[in-house]
């Protein structure tokens, strides 16, 4: 769900406009709010793997979640 | 070596960490507000631990500052080791500093909360359980009946021993390597060791309120050992609501949620009929401790209020992973357990400096309406902006999250507003109690040369 600083991350690999070279971009440069960290080509991989396999856990926001009256979220199938 | 000089100690290093936390929970605000500022000197993500460094250090080191105090007085003898005490406060002024250096450096391997080296953990580690060794060998033989303040330290410090080592289990593959396993225990560790903590700082309150009042139930009563098995319920299984990202059943956080919410409500109880207690001819410095204690009875209640508000499953929905949730840690971290152990901080002070703290009533006086008055905005500007992502994240348009950054940035303002009024609130009252540890760390000769005239007048008349 994101952080109190900056956005959530969970499908920037997949993302429109996103991806690969826009993460690497973005680790290598920094931006106004993030530093530029200096970190070596293994660790930008190493990010880039780990937010390649959050990608896959799922998405966020998940398009089929339901809110119920309760407060609870229900994921519904809307595939025919 | 002086008597009491351990606790002085802890308290005036206590003291530091309490500004400290302060001043650089205001420079984060300032980020939130202008992300820039020192981007690349001090980033957020150092500044981050720091603050919570400090913070967890002013509740640690104040509360074992105020039971080195007051072991000795209650079991009437002296500590079991002046020797290993020294030890333990050297060993956590060096750790302490080694931590602060290798964060500003930039240097992390821990976790959240605990973010310095897992090496730094182990002389942490050893303080407990000298500390441990010392409470426990004192008591040893000297009382056949234990007032319920000594059960509460008691627990709350084996079961520290316990949760901190768990919270390093994942340093062994068998739980860093399963995603669900690691996350269970670590949050469970984390949510344990709060209660523990808890332990600790109502023991201190009701001892500070036997003490003030004299009154036997704090000490003896049913309704002060019901807080005690409730407080131990509550550090057993209360964890279950920390666990929120693990797949469990509902009933489970309902139950934990249920134990932490009751026992607020009987410490808030006990306080509020401790209050007709307290005589109304006590001296300024003798009342001190006991207007912390009433604030924090006003705090425990308005954070009940607050927990309730989002404990309803259809609005924590919108309440989780924003500040309201941040508004209700800080509330019972800085409302509550803070303001005990200013309680507590101003109880051993005023044994020895009622003249010191007499001398700056006004000030204190001042920055104590200014403390709650600022913590009362900062709190509500937590909420408000919290109200508004909740909004956001629950809603099925894309505004970014930068517009969103932007859109609660009045809230933002007002929290950093509120927050250097806090500060400087502390700060008012943290100054006179830094005179008092002068005092006493100095002596009466020294006091006179170093001090102003009016200070003299106070310490000398010690």
């Amino acid at each position: 769900m994101g952080g109190y600083l900056g956005p959530d991350l969970t499908n920037v690999m997949s993302a429109p406009g996103k991806g690969e070279l826009y993460v690497r971009a973005l680790l290598k440069i920094g931006t106004d709010v993030m530093p530029n960290y200096n970190m070596p080509e293994s660790e930008i991989a190493a990010l880039v793997a780990y937010l390649d396999y959050v990608d896959q856990t799922g998405n966020f926001p998940e398009p089929n979640a339901r809110r119920t009256w309760y407060g609870s979220i229900k994921i519904v199938d809307d595939s025919p | 070596m002086k008597k009491d000089f351990v606790p002085h100690l802890f308290i005036g290093i206590a003291l530091v960490s309490f500004v400290a936390a302060m001043a650089i929970g205001c420079i984060a605000g300032i980020q939130y507000l202008y992300p820039s500022f020192l981007k690349d000197e001090l980033a957020f993500y150092q500044i981050r631990p720091l603050h919570v460094t400090f913070a967890l250090s002013w509740i640690v080191l104040s509360i074992f500052g105020g039971i080195y105090y007051y072991l000795p007085r209650i079991c009437d003898t002296n500590l079991h080791s002046r020797g290993l005490s020294r030890v333990h406060v050297y060993l956590f002024i060096g750790t302490g500093l080694a931590i602060i250096v290798s964060l500003v450096l930039g240097i992390f391997g821990g976790r959240e909360y605990m973010a310095f080296s897992p090496i730094l953990s182990i002389p942490v580690l050893v303080g407990w359980g000298l500390f441990a060794f010392n409470y426990f060998r004192t008591l040893y033989k000297k009382l056949d009946r234990w007032p319920v303040f000594l059960w509460m330290w008691a627990t709350g410090i084996v079961f520290f021993l316990f949760t901190f080592t768990e919270a390093h289990l994942w340093l062994i593959p068998y739980f860093r390597n399963n995603l669900v396993r690691d996350l269970t225990v670590q949050w469970k560790s984390y949510g344990a060791m709060v209660g523990s903590l808890n332990m600790l700082i109502y023991g201190t309150a009701l001892y500070l309120m036997y003490s003030i009042t004299k009154d036997e139930k704090m000490a003896y009563g049913s309704k002060a050992f019901a807080l005690y098995f409730l407080g131990f319920a509550n550090l057993l299984f209360g964890w279950g609501h920390h666990t929120y990202i693990i797949p469990a059943s509902p009933w489970i956080r309902t139950v934990a949620y249920a134990i932490s919410m009751t026992e607020l409500l009987i410490l808030g109880n006990i306080m509020w009929h401790w209050r007709k207690k307290v005589s109304s001819s006590l001296k300024y410095a003798e009342l001190l401790p006991a207007r912390f204690l009433f604030s924090a009875d006003l705090w425990v209640f308005l954070n009940l209020a607050v927990a309730l508000f989002i404990s309803v499953p259809a609005l924590n929905v919108l309440t989780h992973g924003t500040r309201i949730t941040v508004a209700h840690a800080m509330g019972t971290t800085i409302g509550i357990n803070s303001t005990i152990l200013l309680a507590s901080v101003f109880y051993v002070l005023s044994q020895k400096y009622s003249g010191v703290l007499e001398r700056h009533r006004l000030m204190i006086n001042r920055g104590f309406y200014l403390f709650h008055i600022s913590l009362f905005a900062f709190l509500t500007f937590l909420v408000l902006s919290g109200m508004e992502r909740g909004e956001w994240l629950n809603q099925e348009s894309s505004i970014t999250f930068r517009a969103l950054q932007l859109s609660i940035r009045p809230y933002l303002t007002g929290f950093l507003i509120s927050g250097v009024g806090l500060a400087t609130g502390a700060l008012m009252f943290v100054i006179p109690a830094l005179k008092c540890l002068h005092c006493f760390f100095t002596g009466r000769k020294e006091v006179e040369s170093d001090l102003s005239e009016s200070d003299q007048l106070y310490c000398g008349s010690i």
